[in-house]
């Protein structure tokens, strides 16, 4: 809409009228001198609408993965730096399943939680589909016709490793680490939502507060000894039950307890790498752990080829 | 003497709480009768760690205390190579080999995060089974005034724990509030409640909230049971031939599950699918927590009258809305982190946890005493000034010029000057 929009044209109307109606002598139904020096004080101004973001997709024809993204990424393909968007978006790069990833914070999802796929739209007549959460990404990256995984009982153990030990580790790691949180975590997500210090404290706050209530649940105090040494033995019993194959499922491409664990080996391993003002690690007891695990580390250099191939 | 501290007995079972009945089944095990006593304390304040199960170790001046199942399995295989699960020392699993060891911390883990919120939807989020069984049993183990608050906050900690689960249906009071307030919205306010339809849905149709979310709870139970089963088999251990750390962790949670007489006993009749699980589990709870079991449960001793204010004081703090001594106990929680890290040399691990905790409380006890003692001295004041005992000279500052209100012609035309 420009600046002379309908509702600007309205006013002029109106002041027209005002103009002379002063000169006509005031009857019952002109607008007492108070109120009129109100409106005349009020220029109405009609302000353009605003733009569509510049990242909102506009091809349908794609499916699009809405991700945490950070906009100035290195790598060719924008990987995510949040665990849960990454583990979904290198299963989908892992299943070769073609998408365009966009970045989007939690507000835009359906369910308040990254990441969301939406699946591409085949005609123009077709009305938009149901966002898919990421708890339903593995059901229709099946149907899109990919090799079903067979599920393995066992590894559903040992993906609870991952859940629990490795990620708790990573809470305390990325938000309750003060240094890690000042060098890390206020840089991917504080600084990028706001740049008012108000919103900002805010934001950092109810951070770590929520970090803080994730690793409470389970325990009714946060040991950070006890925390590193649950998450050596998850990495190390992960070595032990990976030893020497390529993938843990026994095939040639990743599955998705792989892309699981990837998720946070990559994070990890790609937030020590000292180039330019990228955020990086100022705490790395973490890293160490996981760099005694070598195999670990080979793991995730082997999907990061496959997935990004390189 | 080794103390185990834990909740008290409920559902035939040593202990409401399904991390205390591993500890218990652990201990049961591993340690000679005589050489160990458990007491049904049911106060999560007896160690500095606020937190159950508590192992305490030593003498009455000079004591330790260890919590938590896994740190009280790591302590006994440390600290006390004589005890034994069967003729192994505890937590090693020798003939294993390092796939064994990967098992044993996989399956744990897989137990802890997958078991306990299926305990936590059966037993406390679903809204028949609190109301009807787990709050009358917990008022029955705790004492005045816990019995008030405690088994709320449970409920509360509990259904956290379960949401990722997506289960929160099972909770009828919620849900029904949820309803409600659909019905009021909208075009169907303006219908009298009386003329309104039923709005019936094939859900609703199928009766109780357990009918309703029957496929997802088939889902959930069966992403627990399928891998435990297929690791049992027909075996009588979940891993190598002697019983371990793993069947103790595992005969607590499923002896638990397989209580029945619940109103809602989806999980009992989930176990019940797996017969080398449920065939188990029966075996295993009878020698464990039986008759033939023999605990060497003691007595709690009678709680003496400061015990009492402060578990009073503790109630009301943490209760009431304007928490403000009580936040300094639940959003502050102690950070074990790197300041406290500094090893002394002769202490050990669980010692120097142990100082630092205390430490924790002992500053918590202080803001409490500080804010308390405002609070009363600002109390005392105020009454004494409201009697007249007392009385308050505020500074008095002349204005120099006085302001004068002027309402104009209608002021002089009323009076008003």
């Amino acid at each position: 809409m420009t600046a002379t929009g309908p509702l600007s044209v309205h006013h002029e109307q109106i002041s027209s009228t005002r103009v002379t109606q002063s000169k006509q002598p005031p009857s019952w139904f002109s607008l007492p001198a108070p109120i009129r020096a109100i409106f005349d004080t009020f220029p109405l101004i009609t302000y353009d609408e605003n733009e569509l973001p510049q990242r909102v997709s506009r091809s349908r024809s794609q499916n699009t993965l809405h991700m945490f993204a950070l906009a100035d990424a290195s790598d060719d393909v924008n990987l995510s730096p949040n665990p849960a968007c990454l583990k979904w978006q290198a299963y989908l790069l892992a299943k070769r399943i073609p998408f365009q990833t966009v970045s989007a914070n939690n507000h835009a999802s359906p369910s308040g939680a990254l990441p969301f796929v939406l699946p591409a739209v085949r005609s123009r007549k077709e009305p938009q589909p149901q966002a898919i959460s990421s708890s339903k990404i593995q059901r229709w990256a099946e149907n899109q016709g990919t090799t079903e995984e067979k599920t393995d009982l066992r590894l559903e153990a040992y993906m609870s490793l991952i859940d629990q030990s490795i990620r708790n580790a990573w809470l305390y790691y990325l938000y309750l680490q003060p240094r890690n949180f000042e060098s890390v975590a206020r840089r991917l997500y504080v600084e990028t939502a706001s740049s008012n210090p108000l919103v900002q404290a805010t934001l950092a706050h109810q951070l770590q507060a929520a970090a803080r209530e994730q690793l409470l649940r389970t325990r009714s105090f946060i040991d950070q000894e006890d925390i590193y040494q649950s998450a050596d033995a998850a990495f190390s019993s992960l070595a032990t039950v990976f030893a020497g194959q390529k993938f843990f499922n026994g095939s040639d491409a990743p599955g998705l307890f792989d892309v699981s664990l990837f998720a946070y080996t990559h994070l990890l391993l790609n937030l020590a790498k000292r180039e330019r003002d990228a955020p990086v690690w100022t705490n790395e007891a973490l890293l160490e752990i996981l760099l005694r695990h070598q195999s670990l580390v080979q793991h995730r250099q082997r999907v990061l080829d496959y997935c990004v191939g390189t | 003497m080794i103390e185990l501290h834990i909740y008290g007995p409920a559902f035939g079972l040593p202990s409401i709480d399904p991390r205390c009945l591993a500890a218990t089944a652990l201990l049961q095990t591993s340690i000679p009768s005589d050489q160990w006593v458990l007491v049904p304390s049911n106060d999560v304040f007896v160690s500095p760690f606020d937190e159950l199960p508590a192992l305490k170790v030593g003498n009455a001046s000079s004591h330790t205390w260890i919590v938590g199942f896994r740190d009280i399995v790591s302590y006994i295989s440390s600290e006390h190579a004589e005890y034994r699960l069967g003729s192994i020392p505890v937590s090693t699993y020798p003939d294993l080999g390092d796939q064994g060891k990967a098992d044993l911390e996989a399956y744990l883990s897989f137990l802890e995060s997958r078991g306990l919120p299926l305990l936590d939807l059966s037993l406390y989020v679903s809204s028949d089974n609190y109301t009807t069984v787990t709050r009358s049993a917990l008022s029955d183990i705790l004492p005045w005034p816990q019995s008030w608050t405690i088994p709320q906050r449970l409920r509360e900690s509990a259904r956290k724990r379960s949401e990722h689960l997506g289960l929160s249906g099972l909770d009828v009071d919620a849900t029904r509030e949820k309803e409600l307030k659909k019905e009021n919205e909208g075009l169907s306010a303006a219908i009298p409640k009386s003329l309104r339809l039923p709005k019936k849905s094939v859900t609703s149709l199928l009766g109780s909230p357990a009918e309703q979310a029957r496929f997802r709870l088939e889902a959930v139970t069966a992403d627990f049971f399928e891998p435990l089963e297929a690791l049992l088999q027909g075996k009588k251990h979940f891993l190598g031939d002697e019983t371990g750390v793993l069947d103790c962790f595992a005969v607590a949670l499923l002896s638990q599950m397989s209580t029945s007489d619940l109103p809602q006993p989806w999980l009992s009749e989930a176990l019940e699918k797996y017969p080398n699980l449920r065939r188990w589990t029966c075996e295993n709870k009878e020698q464990t927590f039986g008759a033939a079991a023999n605990l060497p449960w003691r007595r709690v001793p009678e709680r003496s009258w400061t015990q009492l204010v402060r578990d009073v004081v503790n109630s009301i703090a943490e209760s009431s809305p304007v928490t403000i001594a009580g936040t300094s106990i639940r959003a502050s929680p102690a950070m074990f982190g790197d300041a406290a890290q500094t090893a002394t040399p002769g202490v050990s691990k669980y010692e120097r946890k142990q100082i630092f905790h205390k430490n924790k409380r002992h500053q918590q006890n202080v803001v409490r005493e500080v804010i308390a003692a405002c609070v009363s001295s600002a109390g005392l004041v105020g009454v004494l000034v409201y009697m007249g005992v007392l009385t308050l000279r505020w500074p008095t500052f002349r204005r120099t010029q006085p302001i004068r209100q002027t309402f104009g012609e209608a002021g002089s035309f009323l009076g008003l000057r």
